[in-house]
């Protein structure tokens, strides 16, 4: 930086020794962390630190056996709430975001800082909100759903057919203000003279959209993609307080079942074990989808 | 500038074509505008006016709009202890904000203007520490703190707020630090300002102070939202509960007092939603930059 030799040996020591904090707290709190997680997985540490020998790799063999199928299962679990609400959070997201290109300037900066604000809130803040809707008889929905007649309520966040439904509203109502920014950033930042060349070219709204609009942004649907997909498969928050952490009716996901493993079944090495292996998944499916759309986004600039 | 869609009716217009087909898509954009605010807002609206109502009110109205009972507050406050988990989350906050600007701050003036011997590597580390998450330093930490005899006590959020890495802010700042002509720090030595620390007074710290906002920001939503780390760390001793955690005990204990319990989430949220009407341009920006980086 500095052309002056005098002037970068004094900033080389001003650097480091400023920089020491940072450095010493990254080996503290990332590096021994993920070199201890790593150990700690060959071993039979439980809870306390007592009796500990290496296994060996018994806990990664203890996934593939019958007692370790719980974690597949809520893998899949997990699989099947992010795809899901990762296709409906898209969609919508990129719905509103065009709706919102299509307004007028002011109620463009109202919208956008509106539907923003559910984002903001706590996960806490969230579920205890979302419980008083779907508490049965009493809730809003309820109340709502008997106005209109209707007498059988759904149990809606405790019958196992439908609460991963529920969960996956509440989690799209939840999100939906980052999809919609990104895609609406995305599309103001289109040429003006491209659209308008078009309109002058007689391409009526519909045309514009498929051939231009959709293609130009598809750089933030895959950020989209790839934001709600990493953020779904470790998503765990709302699970565990719309179940009071014991994920049942249906919403163990693969979070809160390792969460589970350390903290109220008290085996750390199998829940590190478990963490390491979702990561492996998770990075596995990211760098999957981060292929096919790059791979798309080349065809479409070709 | 004349928004796309002026450019579109008047060309429209001149093709003479406004017609039915443009009222009834307007007609359908209003509704469904107007059916995705009250999506959005209402369950917000009602938690507001619920957090003034009684039970029995509850029960018999749930929508009708109330302010008749605002000593649910006072009760939530005092005999809900929301006054001692709101000081225990200012203090967790505030000072973790406070460290993660302070840091970002710091690593983005070495690593960008400085440059310093080896600040590559240093970098390369920092982008490499990204990929791991919460999720695989969790336990490690928890066993860390409880060596420390932190457990259940203040110290156990203290602590890794204040000393874990500054993470996204600190590479964000790097990048945006770069941005200053070099001419500037250049200008500086040459006028005499051979002291590091007034550049940094005096330029790169008044030209970061945007990127530190958002900083500021990230940090603060995250850090007073958090649920899961004061739930491990914090069992058993009511007075060293934060908000989020406070009010999920204080919900399973009692699960009939709506007011008092909605009272607790207004508490909760006010600050954020505070913030966020001040700063809304900033916490847009952090989407945006997140975004690029993702």
């Amino acid at each position: 930086m500095f052309g002056i030799k005098s002037v970068q040996r004094k900033a080389n020591w001003v650097g480091w020794g400023l920089m020491l904090p940072t450095v010493l707290s990254i080996l503290a709190f990332i590096v021994y962390p993920v070199v201890f997680s790593a150990v700690l997985s060959f071993t039979n540490w439980k809870f306390v630190f007592h009796n500990i020998e290496f296994v060996g790799w018994d806990n990664y063999k203890w996934l593939f056996s019958e007692q370790g199928m719980q974690f597949w299962k809520s893998t899949l679990i997990s699989i099947e709430f992010t795809f899901i609400s990762t296709a409906i959070q898209t969609f919508l997201g990129f719905l509103l975001a065009y709706v919102l290109y299509n307004m007028g300037r002011r109620s463009q900066g109202i919208y956008k800082v509106l539907l923003y604000v559910p984002v903001l809130l706590p996960a806490s803040v969230v579920s205890v909100m979302w419980t008083f809707i779907f508490e049965p008889n009493v809730g809003l929905m309820d109340v709502i759903l008997s106005k209109f007649g209707v007498t059988e309520f759904p149990l809606w966040l405790t019958d196992q057919t439908i609460s991963l439904g529920t969960v996956i509203a509440v989690n799209t109502w939840r999100y939906i203000g980052v999809t919609m920014i990104i895609y609406f950033i995305a599309m103001n930042s289109i040429p003006k003279d491209i659209i308008e060349g078009a309109i002058i070219d007689g391409a009526g709204k519909a045309r514009i959209l498929w051939k231009f609009i959709l293609p130009l942004t598809w750089s933030s649907t895959a950020t989209n993609l790839l934001l709600s997909v990493m953020g779904g498969l470790k998503s765990f928050d709302l699970f565990y307080l719309f179940t009071g952490g014991t994920g049942d009716y249906g919403l163990y996901v693969v979070g809160l079942y390792i969460w589970r493993t350390a903290y109220a079944f008290k085996t750390f090495c199998r829940a590190v074990t478990m963490s390491l292996v979702l990561s492996g998944v998770i990075a596995a499916i990211t760098l999957g989808m981060n292929f096919l759309l790059d791979k798309q986004e080349a065809r479409i600039d070709g | 500038m004349v928004s796309i869609r002026a450019k579109f009716n008047a060309i429209y217009r001149r093709q003479g074509k406004i017609a039915v087909g443009k009222i009834v898509s307007s007609v359908v954009l209003f509704l469904l505008m107007a059916f995705v605010t009250v999506v959005v807002l209402y369950p917000m609206l009602f938690v507001v006016s619920t957090s003034f109502k009684t039970y029995a009110e509850f029960i018999k109205d749930p929508f009708g709009f109330s302010l008749a009972h605002p000593q649910n507050y006072a009760r939530a406050w005092v005999e809900g202890h929301f006054s001692t988990y709101f000081f225990n989350s200012v203090l967790v906050t505030g000072l973790t904000v406070v460290s993660k600007v302070v840091m970002s701050g710091i690593v983005a003036y070495c690593i960008g203007v400085l440059q310093f011997r080896g600040h590559k590597a240093v970098m390369a580390v920092m982008l490499s520490t990204m990929f791991f998450t919460g999720e695989i330093t969790g336990i490690p930490t928890f066993l860390m703190m409880r060596e420390l005899g932190t457990l259940d006590s203040i110290w156990a959020l203290l602590l890794p707020g204040i000393l874990s890495p500054a993470g996204l802010g600190a590479l964000l700042g790097v990048g945006y630090v770069k941005k200053i002509p070099k001419e500037l720090h250049e200008a500086a030595l040459i006028d005499g300002a051979g002291v590091f620390f007034s550049i940094f007074w005096h330029i790169d710290f008044r030209l970061m102070l945007p990127m530190l906002t958002l900083v500021a920001i990230q940090t603060f939503t995250a850090s007073w939202s958090d649920f899961f780390w004061p739930l491990i760390t914090i069992t058993t001793n009511d007075a060293a509960r934060t908000l989020p955690l406070g009010l999920i005990n204080f919900q399973s204990q009692n699960n009939a007092e709506y007011g008092v319990l909605s009272a607790g989430l207004v508490i909760l949220t006010v600050p954020v939603v505070a913030l966020y009407a001040g700063l809304s341009k900033y916490f847009i920006e952090g989407v945006a930059a997140g975004a690029v980086k993702g």
